[in-house]
């Protein structure tokens, strides 16, 4: 055990501070070089931090996946739970334990088309709710 | 976006933690998962509160630790034979013995974090019989690492995960690649010591 860590505490220590040139070097771009950032990215990182845990709105609805679920979109939106169901006429028993995509697939309807009903719809009623 | 992931992300929201301790450990035992977007994904998850943070995280770095030690024990007790069922050649393992026996501990920490090599590595090291002691080492820092990055990162990014993705992804690997560019610089410099 001794011999092991004696054999591998130099490449431990050497990892450690690889990682911290590393991190003091992109720190130091980012200070002295503003060029070299990307446009606007710090701006965008923290305009994306403070939404992460903010309200989304109705220009939000962008967001909505078909991999998403209706639960989750619902959860996501705020929406009433059966709202989405009575708009787009859900009759299927997994509702909303379901993915947008397999819901499409399930009642034979196009993928995109169902996940363009679902964005106009949240789209709607969050501007109602606006 | 590619299948796979969207169905994963689907599965992450249908069966919550099952999902995810399953896709964690298929990916690191031998599946070509994005287990990285999974590990993005379930960041901004937890930001919804759809995850536990972290639990997700402690669970994440065990369940990844035992699918690498699963493929580690798996060659290093049966040797060949395991190599044999998946069709690796002895010969190509014994080439690729030197490089490694010089950079185990760097390969095996990088490989956990960027690119798809992690499994492959894990049966590589058992096949050599590579210590137990630095196998769990550097397997635990490297899952340590990504686990943690890109579980923050996800969390912080919240609802615009997917639109930064791309860039994180990149972030990672370029950082990845300096580490190991770095020992290499390292290792070089010591052998022309030795040498001279």
């Amino acid at each position: 055990m001794k011999d092991f860590w004696s054999k591998n505490v130099k490449k431990l220590v050497a990892l450690i501070v690889a990682i911290a040139v590393i991190a003091g070097v992109l720190s130091v771009v980012h200070h002295y070089f503003p060029q070299a950032r990307p446009a606007g990215l710090s701006h965008r990182l923290l305009q994306a931090f403070q939404n992460s845990h903010g309200n989304l709105t109705a220009a939000d609805s962008g967001l909505i996946r078909s991999w998403m679920t209706f639960d989750y979109v619902n959860k996501l939106f705020k929406l009433p739970a059966d709202y989405l169901s009575g708009q787009l006429v859900i009759s299927d028993t997994h509702y909303p334990n379901i993915s947008i995509r397999t819901y499409a697939k399930n009642s034979h309807l196009n993928e995109s088309v169902v996940l363009g009903e679902v964005e106009q719809d949240v789209r709607s009623y969050m501007l109602r709710a606006q | 976006m590619d299948y796979i992931l969207a169905t994963a992300l689907s599965y992450l929201l249908l069966y919550k933690y099952v999902a995810f301790l399953t896709l964690i450990f298929l990916g690191s035992f031998i599946l070509p998962l994005p287990d990285n977007l999974i590990l993005l994904a379930t960041g901004a998850f937890a930001s919804q509160g759809i995850f536990n943070f972290p639990l997700t995280i402690i669970l994440a770095i065990v369940v990844a630790m035992a699918s690498d030690i699963l493929g580690y024990v798996l060659t290093r007790k049966y040797g060949i034979a395991v190599l044999k069922m998946l069709h690796i050649k002895e010969s190509h393992v014994t080439k690729v013995h030197r490089y490694v026996n010089d950079y185990t501990g760097i390969t095996i920490f990088i490989t956990r974090i960027a690119g798809p090599f992690g499994p492959a590595v894990n049966f590589l090291a058992g096949f050599l019989k590579v210590s137990w002691q630095k196998f769990l080492l550097f397997d635990f820092l490297g899952n340590l690492v990504d686990i943690v990055v890109y579980m923050v990162a996800g969390y912080i990014l919240g609802n615009y995960w997917l639109d930064y993705s791309g860039q994180i992804g990149t972030i990672v690997a370029v950082l990845g690649s300096a580490i190991l560019i770095i020992f290499v610089v390292i290792h070089l410099y010591n052998n022309r010591k030795k040498i001279k």
